[in-house]
Parts: C-alpha cells; sequence; structure tokens
C-alpha cells in the first residue's frame, strides 16, 4: 500500500509535468464546446453516453500508452525492478491517476450535456469501471509497443475493435448481432455511462450484465496486464 | 556472500544460451569483476544475479539465498548500477532520488547528501533531462547506493572513463616483467586483456595515476576502507 501511494505521487507529478492536465482541459473543452453547439439540450441519454466514453477513451488508450513507451525508452521500469516494485503496485498505480484525470474530465462534460442534472455517485462507479478497463488495454497495447509507430498501430486496431460497440450503441447494427458486441468492453462502458446519465434509459438486468461484463474485462485485463509487464518489461529482456 | 554454479541462461526464442555452464563464488567484502568481450554475457549474468531474469538452469545465491527463494526484500539489501542512464527525465535530480528513496522499507541517505559526494550539489535541483551523461550516470550510481545495500552490482562501471587508459604488468614468458597499456572503458571488450588475464601471471593493474582501488573510487565516488577490496 506505502509504495502504491509513492508511485501514484509520482505519476501524478510526472502527468503534470508532461503536461496531461492541460491537455486534459482542452480536449474536454473541445468536447464541451462541441456540445454547447449541438441543438439539443439537454442531450439526448446516448450522445452523452458516448461524449463520456470518448474520454476514458482517448485517455486510457492513447495517454497510458505514451507515458508508459516514454518509460521504456528511459529505462525507468528496470530501475522501478530493482527497487522492490512490483509490476502490480505499477499498474494500480497508472490505473489510479488516469482514473482521477478521466472522472473530473467525465464529470464536467456530463454537467453540461445534461445542463446541471447530474447523479454524482452512479458517474463515477461506471467512469471509475470505464477508465479501469481503458487503461488496461492500453497496457495491453504498449507492453510489447517497441516504438510510438508500433504502438499507434496496435491502438489503432483496438480502438476499430471497440469503436464497433458504436454501431450497437446508435441501434445501427441489426438485433441478432448485438449479442456479439456485447461482448466487447466498450459495449458495457456504454451501457454503464448511458446508466449513469439517465438509469432509466436502461434495463436493471442490462445494467448489471453491463457491469458485470466491466468486472470480468477487469479481472481479465489485470491479469493479462501484469503478466505481460512481467514478460516484456522487467524480465526476461536482453 | 554470491554463490554461482552451473549457470545457464538461454533467451526466450533464442536458439544458443547466452550464459553457459558459468561458476564462481564471491565473498563477502571484495571486489568481483567479470570481464569478457561483447556478448559474453556478462549483462545477462548480473540480471540473474539482481533477480531480472529467473528462468535460468543451475544454482544461484546471493546474501546466501538462493534466488529464486528472495522475494521483494531483496531489493532492499542489494543494489544495481545500470549500464546506460535510466531516470525520470522531466524530475530533478533530487525528486528523482527522494522519490526512489520512498520506495525503499529501511533507512537511506539523504538525496542532497549524495549529490553533493557525486559533485552534482549544484545540478540537485535541475531537470535529469539537462544533465549530460556523465552526470546521469553518477546519478545511476547514487541511486544504487541510496539505501546502503550490502552488495552493490555495476554494470560497465568504468563506461564513462572514455579514453583513460591502465597499465598491466605482467610476467612475461621469457620471466620478464612487461607492460602493457589499455582503454579503461574497453577492458572487459578487449580480447588482448583478456587472453592476457587468462594466460600469463598478472604482477599488478593500474590507472595512470593509482591502483585499481584508486580506479574504483574514482569510478563509483566510494573511498575503500584500507583492506576491503580484492
Amino acid at each position: 500500500m506505502r509504495t502504491f501511494a509513492r508511485l501514484l505521487r509520482l505519476e501524478l507529478r510526472l502527468q503534470s509535468r508532461s503536461f496531461l492536465y492541460p491537455a486534459t482541459v482542452v480536449s474536454t473543452a473541445i468536447i464541451c464546446g462541441f456540445i454547447l453547439m449541438l441543438p439539443a439540450r439537454p442531450l439526448p441519454v446516448r450522445l452523452t453516453a458516448f461524449f463520456v466514453f470518448m474520454d476514458p477513451a482517448t485517455i486510457g488508450l492513447s495517454f497510458v500508452g505514451a507515458m508508459v513507451l516514454m518509460e521504456k525508452s528511459q529505462g525507468t521500469l528496470a530501475a522501478l525492478a530493482v527497487a522492490s516494485v512490483t509490476p502490480a503496485a505499477y499498474v494500480a498505480g497508472k490505473m489510479a491517476s488516469l482514473t482521477f484525470v478521466t472522472i473530473a474530465s467525465s464529470l464536467v462534460v456530463v454537467y453540461v450535456a445534461t445542463d446541471g442534472v447530474i447523479d454524482v455517485a452512479s458517474q463515477l462507479a461506471a467512469v471509475t469501471l470505464c477508465s479501469a478497463v481503458a487503461v488496461l488495454i492500453g497496457l495491453v497495447c504498449v507492453a510489447h509497443a517497441r516504438s510510438m509507430n508500433q504502438l499507434v498501430v496496435t491502438l489503432l486496431f483496438v480502438t476499430t475493435v471497440l469503436d464497433v460497440a458504436l454501431l450497437a450503441h446508435f441501434s445501427v447494427l441489426p438485433g441478432w448481432l448485438v449479442p456479439a458486441v456485447a461482448l466487447i468492453p466498450s459495449y458495457a462502458m456504454l451501457v454503464s455511462l448511458a446508466a449513469a446519465v439517465d438509469a432509466g434509459s436502461v434495463s436493471a438486468a442490462a445494467r448489471i450484465a453491463a457491469a458485470l461484463n466491466l468486472v470480468l474485462w477487469i479481472l481479465i485485463g489485470w491479469r493479462w496486464t501484469i503478466r505481460e509487464f512481467e514478460r516484456a518489461i522487467v524480465t526476461e529482456r536482453r | 556472500m554470491i554463490e554461482v554454479e552451473n549457470l545457464t541462461y538461454v533467451y526466450p526464442g533464442a536458439s544458443a544460451p547466452a550464459v553457459s555452464d558459468v561458476s564462481f563464488t564471491v565473498e563477502r567484502g571484495r571486489i568481483f569483476g567479470l570481464l569478457g568481450p561483447s556478448g559474453a554475457g556478462k549483462s545477462t549474468t548480473q540480471r540473474v544475479l539482481t533477480r531480472q531474469n529467473r528462468r535460468f538452469r543451475g544454482s544461484v545465491s546471493v546474501l546466501s539465498r538462493r534466488v529464486e527463494s528472495w522475494d521483494h526484500t531483496f531489493y532492499e539489501h542489494i543494489g544495481v548500477g545500470f549500464e546506460l542512464p535510466n531516470h525520470y527525465l522531466r524530475l530533478t535530480g533530487r525528486e528523482n532520488l527522494e522519490f526512489f528513496a520512498s520506495l525503499y522499507a529501511g533507512p537511506t541517505r539523504a538525496a542532497g547528501e549524495l549529490l553533493e559526494a557525486v559533485g552534482l550539489g549544484d545540478a540537485a535541483d535541475e531537470r535529469v533531462s539537462e544533465y549530460s551523461k556523465g552526470m546521469k550516470m553518477r546519478l545511476n550510481f547514487v541511486r544504487a547506493i541510496l539505501h546502503d545495500p550490502e552488495v552493490l552490482f555495476l554494470d560497465e562501471p568504468t563506461a564513462r572513463y572514455g579514453q583513460r587508459r591502465v597499465r598491466v604488468e605482467y610476467v612475461s614468458d621469457a620471466g620478464a616483467v612487461k607492460t602493457a597499456d589499455f582503454a579503461l572503458d574497453r577492458l572487459a571488450q578487449n580480447r588482448e586483456f583478456l587472453e592476457l588475464l587468462d594466460a600469463r601471471p598478472i604482477r599488478s593493474i593500474h590507472s595512470r595515476e593509482a591502483s585499481l582501488n584508486r580506479v574504483f573510487a574514482d569510478v563509483t565516488g566510494v573511498r575503500l576502507v584500507e583492506g576491503a577490496a580484492g
């Protein structure tokens, strides 16, 4: 726990010096500006969920990927490995720090999109689950990436797969395909975020199924990420 | 202190071992140098000794305990200096040391004191991205000794010494004492030097100024207690 707290503090400091917070403010402001230009007020639930979804997807996947790649190039992961830092503490530090950023950003987006009607507790729960999944996916992507080019190609592929869920979210896909798409974590993210904006927009069963789906992906992603980091970064490299 | 028996290490996917059937022992208080040409497996051996590479064959003990039986507390007892600088470039030298010091459960030395000791006192609050390579290597070294480790592993510690040379005195076949000069930063890669070590009784190895102890002290900033070095 002590190591986790130290790593979290380090992450916040590094993120601050890497201009993550100004970048987040700018990206959130752009999204809010776009929302304010839309004629519908307040925004429809699905559209609000879509805009909030863009935050975990962007911060979780891209930012964590870029930050870890920078740490890999600086060799600091090896230094952490010989200073008693376990991959679990490292991953937990990344998840927690980026989730803070995502929560703050998403609350602003929802506040603007819903004209101030916001269920903070539901929003916190949904965004925390979504952010955790997105960060873990980003960490798995970056674990084997040796260059920014390789990371970008991997992220392009992964985000394309994740974005398929948007077709189901906006009812573009035929109904028989939706159960298959529902296995993709991004579908559960969108359902959870929509339910957090308006509980009545999603059935209780769908809401529980989405939450369980995300928890399952977090468990799988956690094990997978730890394994990848132990194999690809901390140990057994030349 | 360190016992290695029949160590063999093959990197995943590699056809040939990086280290093959290596055995040696290092007693407490000794300075032990692992020399060999590039690709000989020196760094790999150190990575096995420091538990960074774990899928080895053979028996490896550090501090009288097999490395596979150690948990993360192992790193409370050892210090590792890397071949290349690896710091958080956006943090200052002091912030880097304070962060790593905070990861240890036991007492650590004051960052400012260590930075002063290696001539980085004035640059303590500058970002490491502004440091020269030599400054980063000195920071690497003090990070390794932050927690007063019982065993210190240094990878290529003389690398930053550029073209400075050491003079080796050896006994020739005819029994005469001869000398040869070698670049200090290339010792471990220099086949001629390694063959000399293999084949001849070495009388002494000197840097231009003084003994190897002095060289070690110059490289690391640590002044050895008389008699502590091997």
